[in-house]
């Protein structure tokens, strides 16, 4: 027998005996340290001890008053906590066979004779106490081991707990749950973020108080649709408001939780911001469809105010386009819209006055040709879009809060600016933004561009058609009294034919035809020559009064039949280096232009000379020149009057300066509708040499105006 | 009032004691006079007037109505058009018959307005002329 170590507890002993002594005598045997004898002196009396404490071993005297020891032991056997404790029966009768079965029939496990042998009892009591001992030994270390498991299974879930709060606190991606209803139950940070609510102001809500007005019925069925089972998880994009009214796109995942039963417990709802996303592609989508507006048609004016109209679809609240001059002044509003009709008034006279001042960013971006974002409209940053002290008021009132501006130009010049401006359902315009409007802004340039080559091309079609409408007409008329006098001349006569003095100013009449014909023919090839700068001059010395007066000579008869007279004031020699053929043709394009236009009334031509320069007026008291004809008379196939009344190529005036700027010097006109008109040739006596070699002076001009029309 | 138009089958050169009246209307002096001698030899009397204004100045002047107008369009101080225009004014012009001549390509688009009774393009040849103009021959 091992004594057990001194730290073990003692074990129990129940020992049951009627007899007083045989109790004192059993507790004597049974007296170690490590023992602790408990006992009792009838069953009842040991039952009631088994219930309150637990035992290594029960020693029973089986002869008892009242209830016997096996009685006692059927007991003990039927009861779950004490079915196991081994009892050994007390007898003194150790040669009834039946006795023994029966002891062991109700649970004895073992027999101890009377007289009791001391040795014998300690041996087996402690062969039981031994078993007992070695039984609570396991089941200690069952105990600390089902202990220590248990506690592994806490710290499991304790680090499982702490990752999900990890996951959930720091993931990229908005996460909540929410009740069935919709309420919200628990969102992660970033779920706060992306829609700008406080944890607290979220728990006030539902999913659906968050979702865009446009969406919320659809966001709702979608919510239907997952608690029937019929689409889980649901996957989708959405748009919600921000706390600051602002739409944010959003790529939504609602998955259903389910308790054990099956019964639908709450939402899993996983939001990602993709407004950045949703933005470019809005943005993109407006360019091209911008873009193709602006390849449909010529008609820049209606292209445009159509690409205002497309701003405003989805990319932005409002949209100007501005036309501006090469100065950076705005001539005129080409593009104005507004998401709101209503608004359209207020945006207008937001135009006029970002248009009226000189710092607006309007302005500048037009001067300095750079594309420009104004932010915080609503949060101090108003001054910066200009507008002077209406602009911030009209800004607080269109409720703007991003503008951006982007100047339109091509090839350095300047053709005006678009603006865009968003109020807060939009986020405020970004570098992409910028870049797409510094885009747009280079193909609206292009575009206008086109249309412009477009009208010019058209209109150099149809000035020739014009043109060559006139010249026909021209060359005709002359032919009517030709073909008619010849013809005259042509036809039998009885007797002697056509008396000669009958002839004779018939042939002249053809004659003056034929001239008419050759001047007509000559200021065409002018036109062709100088269109291709081949106007050259033939410089000598030559005296500009001789000129004036020939030419005043060869109109005698024509002034005369106009019922007019000239008054020539000429001063003594004016010679100068100059092309005395052309300057021919100036004064007599400048006389007939007199004597077509002047009425009949008298004309008054003069010629004088200053140190440096001769000149030359011509003066009518004709029909004159409405003012804002003038500067069109010196334009090719011009003239100030209608070709219903006048006719002529309207090529004189032209041809005119032609000649006097290939001579370096200038024409200039002085008139009033009805009282006449007073041309003045100024040259100088000495022409540079470039103007009398090079023609690129000429063919500058020539150049300016309308493009030539080909005169084959 | 002009009498009514006659075939050029009749063109004769009877003496008459009131020759067929053409009104000239052209601002152009050598067609205008072209025209006019051309008229006088084939014994018409001419009358000639340098624009609208002029003619309708000559129409109110004259005791006989010109049996015919030969017109020119474009002219200054009053065009072609503007001159029909005015004769619509006055009843007993309204129905003056009209022969529109012009160098002008589109010619019968352009007189339309003015219901003329022929259109000649300038240059008009001799033949052309004097075969429109007989028609209005007095008997």
């Amino acid at each position: 027998v091992t004594p057990a170590p001194a730290t073990t507890e003692p074990v129990a002993i129940l020992v049951v005996d009627d007899h007083r002594e045989n109790l004192l005598a059993l507790t004597g045997i049974l007296d170690r340290p490590d023992y602790r004898i408990v006992t009792a002196q009838s069953g009842g009396e040991a039952l009631r001890l088994l219930l309150r404490e637990e035992f290594a071993a029960i020693l029973l005297d089986v002869v008892m008053p009242t209830m016997d020891g096996f009685e006692t032991a059927t007991f003990i056997r039927q009861r779950e906590a004490s079915k196991h404790i081994p009892i050994l029966f007390l007898t003194a009768n150790g040669a009834d066979l039946d006795l023994i079965y029966r002891g062991y029939s109700v649970g004895a496990v073992d027999y101890l004779i009377k007289p009791l042998d001391a040795d014998i009892v300690r041996a087996k009591v402690s062969v039981f106490v031994d078993l007992f001992r070695k039984a609570q030994r396991i089941r200690k270390q069952e105990e600390a081991l089902r202990a220590a498991e248990r506690q592994r299974g806490e710290e499991a879930l304790r680090d499982s707990e702490a990752l999900f709060e990890a996951t959930f606190n720091e993931a990229g991606v908005g996460i909540a749950h929410a009740a069935t209803d919709g309420r919200l139950l628990r969102m992660n940070p970033r779920f706060c973020d992306i829609l700008g609510y406080t944890r607290e102001e979220l728990a006030e809500k539902r999913l659906q108080d968050v979702s865009d007005p446009r969406d919320v019925a659809s966001d709702v069925t979608a919510l239907r649709e997952i608690l029937g089972g019929r689409a889980e998880p649901y996957r989708g994009q959405t748009r919600c408001l921000h706390k600051d009214r602002r739409v944010v796109w959003v790529n939504i995942t609602i998955s259903l939780l389910r308790s054990a039963a099956g019964e639908p417990r709450s939402f899993i709802t996983v939001i990602e911001d993709i407004t950045h996303l949703k933005q470019a592609e809005i943005r993109q989508r407006f360019l091209a469809s911008a873009s193709e507006a602006l390849l449909s048609s010529l008609d820049y004016q209606s292209t445009l105010a159509e690409v205002a109209r497309l701003a405003v679809d989805e990319y932005a609240d409002w949209c100007t386009v501005e036309a501006a001059d090469e100065k950076g002044n705005v001539l005129e509003s080409v593009g104005l819209a507004h998401v709101d009709p209503g608004k359209l008034e207020l945006l207008q006279r937001l135009r006029t006055a970002t248009v009226a001042d000189p710092g607006s960013a309007l302005r500048q971006s037009i001067v300095t040709g750079t594309a420009e974002v104004a932010g915080q409209l609503s949060d101090g940053g108003a001054r910066n879009w200009g507008g002077g002290d209406q602009g911030p008021s009209l800004l607080s009132e269109l409720g703007a809060r991003s503008a951006m501006v982007a100047p339109v130009g091509a090839r350095d010049l300047s053709l005006g600016a678009i603006t865009f401006g968003r109020g807060p359902e939009r986020s405020p315009f970004d570098d992409g933004d910028l870049n797409m409007a510094s885009d747009l802004a280079h193909r609206v340039a292009f575009a206008i561009e086109n249309a412009r080559l477009y009208n010019e091309a058209q209109a150099a079609v149809r000035a020739r058609d014009e043109f060559l409408s006139i010249a026909s007409h021209e060359l005709r008329t002359p032919l009517t009294p030709l073909e008619i006098g010849l013809q005259r001349l042509l036809r039998p006569r009885d007797g002697d034919g056509w008396p000669a003095e009958r002839v004779r100013p018939a042939l002249e009449r053809c004659e003056r035809q034929v001239r008419r014909l050759e001047v007509l023919i000559d200021n065409l090839l002018d036109v062709s020559r100088i269109s291709s700068g081949r106007l050259t001059l033939q410089p000598e010395d030559v005296d500009l009064a001789e000129v004036v007066r020939d030419v005043a000579t060869r109109f005698a008869d024509q002034i005369s039949a106009s019922g007019s007279k000239l008054d020539l004031v000429v001063s003594g020699p004016v010679i100068g280096h100059w092309d005395r053929s052309r300057l021919e043709q100036v004064i007599t394009n400048l006389l007939t232009n007199a004597i077509k236009y002047g009425r009949g009334r008298p004309i008054e031509a003069s010629c004088e000379g200053t140190p440096t320069h001769g000149r030359v007026s011509i003066r009518d008291h004709g029909i004159g020149i409405d003012p804002d004809q003038i500067s069109r008379i010196f334009g090719r196939f011009e003239r100030a009057v209608s070709a219903r009344s006048y006719g002529g190529l309207g090529l004189g005036l032209y041809i005119a300066r032609q000649i006097v700027d290939a001579h370096g010097g200038q024409i200039e006109v002085e008139s009033r509708p009805d009282e006449g008109s007073l041309f003045t040739i100024e040259l100088p006596r000495q022409p540079a040499e470039r103007h009398l070699t090079a023609n690129e002076h000429a063919t500058k001009k020539a150049g300016d105006g309308h493009p030539s029309p080909e005169l084959s | 009032m002009g009498t009514p138009p006659q075939s050029s089958a009749r063109i004769a050169r009877d003496p008459e004691p009131s020759p067929t009246q053409v009104l000239i209307v052209e601002d152009d002096a050598d067609i205008r006079e072209t025209v006019a001698e051309l008229l006088l030899e084939e014994g018409y009397g001419v009358q000639t007037a340098t624009s609208g204004a002029d003619a309708l100045e000559h129409l109110a002047a004259a005791t006989t109505l010109p049996d015919v107008v030969l017109l020119d369009l474009m002219m200054p101080v009053m065009d072609g058009w503007t001159f029909y225009d005015n004769l619509q004014k006055e009843t007993r012009w309204a129905s003056l018959p009209i022969v529109v001549i012009s160098a002008d390509a589109n010619i019968h688009e352009k007189a339309a307005r003015l219901r003329p009774v022929a259109c000649l393009r300038k240059p008009v040849g001799i033949d052309e002329l004097l075969t429109v103009v007989a028609r209005f021959r007095r008997v």
